[in-house]
């Protein structure tokens, strides 16, 4: 968490675009936007907007990174060098290397990818704009993806984060708040089964404030899971020829 | 596929069913620490070596004069890096940093950052010009399991050791003018889901069987970093749970801290 | 463009199927709920509930006829890719001259027919009976959407062909050859390409149906006026 703003972040129970505690920012997501691509999805989450691919499962080569017992799932992060304020310099930073894996963590508890041994599954994520919660918006969108390409799995992940601005616990920060507040814990989620597989939290929560900011990103991943299978639905029950991502 | 890693996962998941773990310690029991401070004494400023078990880590910490991030300029810097270097295991590899050690790194550097450990604010020499860059860079001698609490408590430790070096006419001079100025003690505590039983302080072979894995770091009173591991997954009553288990392993282990 | 109707329920992975009964295709139970695997249409019988994927790539299956590209060949046969995560590979026969050099049989980038003779765990594929397919025109299709084209009792695949006049052999992994009169052949695939993405609805054969005979008629009345 970075410095102090020197302006209050909530002020009247109202957070800086209007939103109370306890809102989610407007979302949209939209499954399969890309063409070549074996499965896809768009996700945006206010100012966010993030793109997953997914190729395979495909063939996977120089032999020795095969697995004779299931798929290798592949995952990678990256923000695009204009998504942020500085540009970013382009390829994978310690950030990035950090996030791809705490990510494929987590969609390795849904896929079965015991039925593909010696295939790679690749899930490319793609930040184009990012306004703070990145990692649980590629989180949302490769989950979306990957059923997109038809890939068996146990049930989707929903990513949602919670924090703490001016000493209250919120759902979803936005990048005013994620600079200048004091706690960020972003969220993987499979409703279905209540069970947590993304989890990390930095900053500084008291053991009620932890609950509480837990408990809102459970809530606000169930409203995400909602729309992701909605998102899916929709590519079938509406006659657009193809979904657009922007 | 590793042979010794796959008979061990079915040895201790059949262990943990009977409510044991293979050195006999409790589900809630850390390993044996020690503490020896300033082990690289004439290089670094600051250095810890830590013993948890087996597990054995080495931590330095090196100051310099540095330019203060932009968006900072009232505070100085610090960076945390880790080497799982080949002696430590024949699962590492010499080479780049792989993920395991970015992730080790970022963990730990978290718990230290958010926890404000050391008081940046005080390492300015000239605001955004010249402040103090602590680098903080861990060196995995042995590694039989948990490295990041082994990590932290090193990483700790060093900076506990550490003193800030003179800066005169734009030179740093390897004297001591004072100690690192330090405020909060963070600590770690890592815990493995092995089937529905959650083990604090896993060794190497427990990591092998373990489904996921889920790191605490508390000041004592508050909470500051957090990171799931692994392709399992954990119920909100277990991360309840293991926050509470926290904070009691806290008031053993600050003892240790001099 | 007209809304089409649904012919079955749309399903995402996760989704509760039914409680206590058998669980089939693209299913998974979860204690006693049946929840499906993959993104597709739920599929309810009498005694059992499956999903028809709507993606997803082509898993080799003994006894499919799969069409596919030669990529290598070796003194022990050839490796065809089928457009799934696994080749498949075609054995030289053991009373083959061993002198003889096996790309005269088959050579890098030719198209073949084989039909899966096994697969084993891990998926390695074998095939027999090769053909080659000369000449024509090769499609590739969502291989999910295959079982669509062929239709019940092969009524899709039997319309495709008679109506056309066209020669249409079908892969079970996504990949159809067509040979025919050039028309003819866009024709078919316009039709193909058209159950590929109405593969979701009902109607369907019928509505395929009447766009050949549409097209058909005007491609007969054009050569008769050219005969004239």
């Amino acid at each position: 968490m970075g410095g102090k703003s020197s302006t209050p972040l909530i002020v009247k129970g109202k957070r800086l675009d209007g939103r109370k505690p306890e809102e989610l920012r407007p979302i949209k997501i939209e499954a399969g936007v890309l063409n070549r691509a074996d499965g896809s999805c768009y996700v945006e989450w206010g100012k966010n907007k993030v793109i997953a691919a997914v190729y395979g499962p495909r063939e996977l080569h120089p032999k020795h990174l095969q697995d004779n017992t299931q798929a290798v799932l592949r995952c990678r992060y990256n923000m695009a060098p204009f998504s942020v304020d500085d540009r970013k310099r382009p390829g994978p930073d310690r950030r990035s290397v950090e996030i791809s894996k705490v990510i494929r963590e987590a969609l390795e508890r849904v896929v079965f990818l015991n039925y593909f041994p010696t295939s790679a599954i690749d899930v490319f994520m793609e930040v184009l704009q990012a306004d703070a919660g990145t990692r649980c918006a590629a989180l949302t969108a490769a989950s979306v993806a990957l059923a997109d390409a038809g890939v068996p799995m146990r049930d989707l992940v929903a990513g949602c984060a919670a924090g703490k601005v001016d000493g209250t616990v919120v759902l979803d920060l936005m990048q005013e708040e994620d600079n200048y507040g004091e706690g960020d814990l972003p969220l993987g989620y499979i409703p279905s089964k209540d069970e947590i597989v993304l989890l990390q939290m930095d900053g500084d929560f008291t053991k009620d404030e932890f609950k509480t900011a837990l408990n809102y990103a459970i809530k606000g991943a169930k409203k995400i899971y909602a729309l992701q299978k909605e998102a899916l639905k929709r590519k079938y029950t509406t006659n657009k020829e193809t979904a657009k991502w922007i | 596929m590793d042979i010794n890693r796959e008979l061990k996962r079915h040895f201790i998941g059949r262990l943990v069913q009977d409510g044991r773990r293979i050195d006999g310690r409790g589900f809630d029991e850390m390993r044996e620490i020690s503490i020896e401070q300033n082990v690289i004494p004439d290089k670094a400023e600051g250095s810890a070596f830590v013993k948890l078990g087996n597990t054995e880590v080495l931590c330095g910490v090196k100051m310099d004069v540095g330019e203060p991030f932009p968006d900072t300029p009232e505070e100085g810097v610090m960076m945390t890096g880790a080497e799982l270097v080949p002696i430590a295991s024949p699962e590492f590899e010499a080479g780049r940093p792989g993920e395991d050690a970015i992730e080790l790194a970022r963990v730990v550097d978290r718990g230290i950052r958010e926890s404000h450990m050391i008081s940046l604010d005080k390492l300015v020499i000239s605001p955004g010009e010249r402040v103090w860059m602590v680098f903080i860079d861990l060196h995995i001698l042995n590694h039989d399991g948990n490295l990041i609490d082994a990590s932290t408590l090193a990483a700790v430790s060093a900076l506990k050791s550490a003193w800030v070096p003179k800066f005169e006419d734009e030179k740093v001079i390897r004297e001591k003018s004072s100690d690192l100025p330090i405020s909060k003690i963070p600590l770690s505590f890592t815990y493995a889901k092995i089937d529905d039983a959650i083990l604090l302080d896993p060794i190497l072979d427990e990591e092998f069987a373990m489904d996921a894995r889920l790191t605490v770091t508390t000041s004592g009173t508050h909470l500051h970093a957090m990171q799931k591991g692994e392709t399992g997954a954990f119920k909100p009553e277990e991360v309840f749970n293991i926050v509470d288990t926290t904070f009691s392993k806290y008031k053993e282990v600050k003892k240790l801290i001099k | 463009m007209e809304k089409l109707e649904l012919r079955a329920e749309v399903v995402a992975p996760g989704d509760l199927l039914a409680r206590d009964i058998s669980n089939g295709t693209y299913t998974y139970l979860d204690g006693g709920e049946v929840k499906a695997s993959v993104f597709g249409l739920k599929d309810i019988k009498k005694d059992s509930v499956s999903v028809i994927p709507l993606a997803g790539k082509y898993m080799p299956k003994a006894g499919d006829m799969v069409i596919g590209v030669i990529t290598m060949v070796d003194r022990n046969g050839w490796e065809i890719s089928i457009n799934s995560p696994y080749p498949v590979f075609l054995q030289r026969d053991r009373d083959m001259d061993p002198i003889l050099n096996p790309r005269r049989l088959y050579k890098e980038g030719d198209i073949v027919s084989v039909k899966i003779k096994s697969v084993n765990e891990m998926k390695k594929c074998y095939a027999e009976g090769p053909r080659k397919l000369r000449g024509g025109r090769i499609l590739m299709i969502n291989a999910k959407k295959i079982p669509r084209v062929i239709g019940n009792r092969k009524s899709m695949l039997g319309i495709l062909r008679e109506k056309s006049e066209c020669r249409v052999v079908v892969g079970q992994n996504g990949v159809i050859w067509l040979d025919g009169p050039e028309r003819n052949v866009q024709m078919v695939v316009d039709a193909i390409l058209q159950i590929e993405r109405e593969s979701h609805t009902k109607g369907l054969t019928d509505r395929i149906s009447s766009v050949l005979d549409k097209k058909m008629k005007v491609i007969k009345e054009e050569e008769n006026g050219r005969k004239k």
